[in-house]
């Protein structure tokens, strides 16, 4: 059966990958914002007449002549150049109806390629919404090729895109005479086919503008929108914690009465379900701060923060553009790296990537939250603010002000010609539900899944480094003081121990490497292995609260601030750098400040005298 | 006696296939030196040929050369272009 090579092209933001997903039942992340699709993606589907197409979903570019690495896969892709990948037989050219002005240009720019392509007027639902008119046989006379209509995000929004690609492909369309202006003719070509309402249509959105983007406001309305996430992610994730806790609890007691005493009972109580129990628990504060962060991208409010944060960004040195990845860098910052793809100033792309990692992302939360919870009062502030969501959004703030200080010293060393922020802000849309949970299902896939890899293997390799050697006959203290762990973290004090931290904490950090939250499950191991009461070892928060001084606590928390980041970031910055050198700048420079500022804490801890035993 | 023997064949399993997950995740390279090694294992025991072609297909699967950003492979030595 021989199978169609086809490739979606457009604009950023045009809806190509809720199209793409919609089309072949993908799963790709998509947002109300530009520079989503960094990278090419391929699916499947079959046409309703049985016709198999491959399907390329493209990143989204404003022109063909290329200015970010992204952008240069698209034109390499189009113009059958890129390596591995065969020239398409049809480009599906997305254009964003209630925005033809801009996307029409581009489209132009793809017709002339030559190639057999078709128009999808996607989001028109929302243009006929906004009371634009779009004479669709007159574009597809005008344009000259066929011009189907498309809703991404509804589920029979792509029949009209199926229907096309089971006809054969249309005649490439005709080239415009070189030299001639893509922006004059898309212009003459509105004027023809589109009508648009009067401009109260918009009065809506613009006033929403006024309040968003004004200089003052837009900054308190951005503070309090941060503040209350954090505030959320506390009070909101609760009840459900509890549940999980117990649940956890109870798991450990029945498997711990089933099993007969002895080394798998052990393996299994103090290894697997202390360690990856541990880390569980946490999941509904990593959904809730994620249901806020997709809710923001899907409501066009994000590139809105970009434009605000512009200025904050230039006294670093960086423009807006980098906003973006350092917002996903919030998640993780693998995602937040690959997205410099978007910044054309190769200067600002690598100061972005050597300053995403300061970003606090999801893995850090358990870390914090546990601290927090351990070692901060619960009580409200002013009456109406958490304690515990005041601290956590202090020490995200600390990871964001220390990145724009490292950024405006980085740029300091290589002025370079300032690039402007050009940004383009969507329409505002009330989040789509499905979208949202289907983020928030792929948020849970992906953090259970770090859980029963990642942690669930670290918690046995650990529990057997903290196992064995036995300690010799007549050996006092507890047992994983002699193992191979215990020795380790032993060693390890001689580096560690001016920061404030203990043995156990420096066994932690290494299996930490591998993924932040590991170092919840590796201190649940660790401590459940030398606790002697079986209720402690379930609950790692009191212990933590019984065993640490404050001082140490609040090392341990500027030290995650600033530590160097899990393995898969470094490999991420290889990948993306091509240099083995900005590994080591990264992972280097990290080290010294977590170091520093940890170093710092302590001893100002100790003359508070917080330093002492709890 | 002998639930002590199975108790440790159960945990060294265990054991062993969480450090080979790391070695794996850590050296991908030691990935394919295991499916190489265990083709010419095979090959000398005369397994049957089902199992030999399908240890030889994961030993080159894995030992195809890493590429850049989406199989580009555009970035020799200066990063992406």
């Amino acid at each position: 059966m021989s199978v169609l090579n086809a490739a979606l092209v457009g604009n950023p933001n045009c809806g190509k990958t809720a199209l793409f997903n919609l089309l072949t039942g993908s799963r790709q992340k998509v947002a109300n914002y530009a520079g989503v699709t960094v990278e090419r993606k391929v699916g499947r589907l079959t046409t309703p007449k049985g016709l198999a197409v491959r399907l390329l979903d493209l990143p989204g570019a404003y022109s063909l002549v290329a200015t970010s690495p992204d952008e240069a896969v698209t034109r390499d892709v189009c113009a059958g150049t890129y390596r591995g990948e065969p020239a398409p037989e049809l480009l599906v050219c997305v254009v964003d109806a209630t925005n033809l002005r801009l996307h029409l240009r581009f489209a132009l720019e793809v017709r002339q390629m030559g190639r057999p392509m078709i128009l999808v007027l996607n989001m028109i639902d929302a243009a006929k919404r906004q009371g634009i008119a779009i004479d669709v046989p007159r574009l597809e006379a005008e344009f000259g090729a066929p011009v189907v209509t498309a809703v991404g995000i509804r589920r029979d929004g792509g029949q009209e895109v199926l229907r096309a690609l089971d006809l054969p492909p249309p005649p490439p369309p005709p080239a415009m005479p070189s030299g001639s202006d893509f922006h004059a003719e898309a212009r003459r070509i509105l004027a023809d086919c589109v009508t648009r309402p009067s401009r109260l249509g918009m009065a809506l959105e613009e006033r929403l503008d006024r309040w968003f983007l004004h200089p003052v406001w837009g900054m308190v309305i951005l503070f309090a929108l941060m503040f209350v996430m954090f505030q959320a992610v506390f009070s909101w994730a609760q009840p459900v914690m509890d549940l999980l806790d117990a649940g956890t609890a109870a798991l450990g007691q029945a498997v711990g009465t089933l099993l007969p005493d002895g080394a798998l009972r052990s393996l299994i109580v103090d290894g697997v379900i202390a360690g990856a129990g541990s880390v569980v628990v946490f999941l509904p504060q990593i959904l809730i701060l994620f249901l806020w962060i997709l809710a923001l991208e899907e409501s066009g409010y994000l590139p809105r923060a970009a434009f605000l944060l512009d200025r904050i960004m230039a006294t670093a040195g960086l423009s807006g553009r980098s906003f973006i990845p350092l917002l996903s860098s919030f998640a993780c910052a693998v995602p937040g790296i690959m997205a410099t793809r978007t910044i054309q100033n190769p200067r600002d792309r690598m100061i972005t990537i050597l300053i995403a990692p300061l970003m606090t992302c999801s893995a850090r939360l358990p870390v914090y939250t546990l601290l927090i919870a351990a070692f901060v009062p619960e009580r409200r502030v002013g009456g109406l603010f958490n304690l515990h969501g005041l601290v956590l959004f202090a020490l995200y703030m600390a990871g964001i002000l220390s990145a724009l200080v490292v950024a405006r010293v980085l740029k300091n060393r290589d002025r370079q010609e300032e690039h402007p922020l050009l940004l383009e802000l969507p329409a505002y849309r009330l989040p789509n539900p499905r979208d949202l949970a289907l983020g928030l299902k792929q948020r849970a896939v992906i953090f259970l899944s770090r859980v029963g890899t990642i942690i669930v293997t670290v918690s046995v390799l650990l529990w057997a480094l903290a196992s064995f050697p036995a300690p010799p006959a007549g050996a006092a203290g507890p047992a994983i003081e002699w193992s191979l762990a215990g020795r380790i973290g032993h060693w390890m004090l001689y580096v560690m121990a001016p920061i404030g931290f203990n043995w156990q904490i420096c066994v932690s950090l290494i299996p930490g490497l591998a993924a932040r939250e590991v170092a919840v499950s590796a201190l649940a191991t660790v401590y459940s292995l030398g606790a002697t009461d079986s209720d402690a070892a379930n609950q790692l928060q009191p212990l933590l609260s019984a065993h640490w001084s404050l001082g140490t606590a609040l090392s341990l928390l500027t030290w995650y601030i600033f530590a160097p980041q899990c393995f898969s970031t470094l490999a991420v910055i290889r990948r993306e750098t091509g240099s083995w050198r900005m590994v080591g700048i990264t992972a280097g420079y990290l080290f010294a400040m977590a170091y520093g500022a940890a170093f710092i804490v302590w001893r100002i801890s100790l003359l508070l005298g917080w330093g002492g035993s709890p | 006696m002998i639930e002590t023997i199975v108790e440790t064949i159960v945990i060294v399993a265990i054991v062993t296939a969480s450090a080979l997950y790391w070695v794996r995740r850590l050296v991908p390279a030691s990935q394919g030196m295991f499916w190489r090694t265990s083709a010419d294992m095979l090959r000398v025991i005369h397994a049957p040929r089902p199992l030999r072609d399908r240890a030889t297909q994961r030993a080159r699967q894995t030992e195809k050369r890493p590429t850049g950003c989406g199989a580009c492979t555009k970035c020799g030595g200066g990063g992406c272009h």
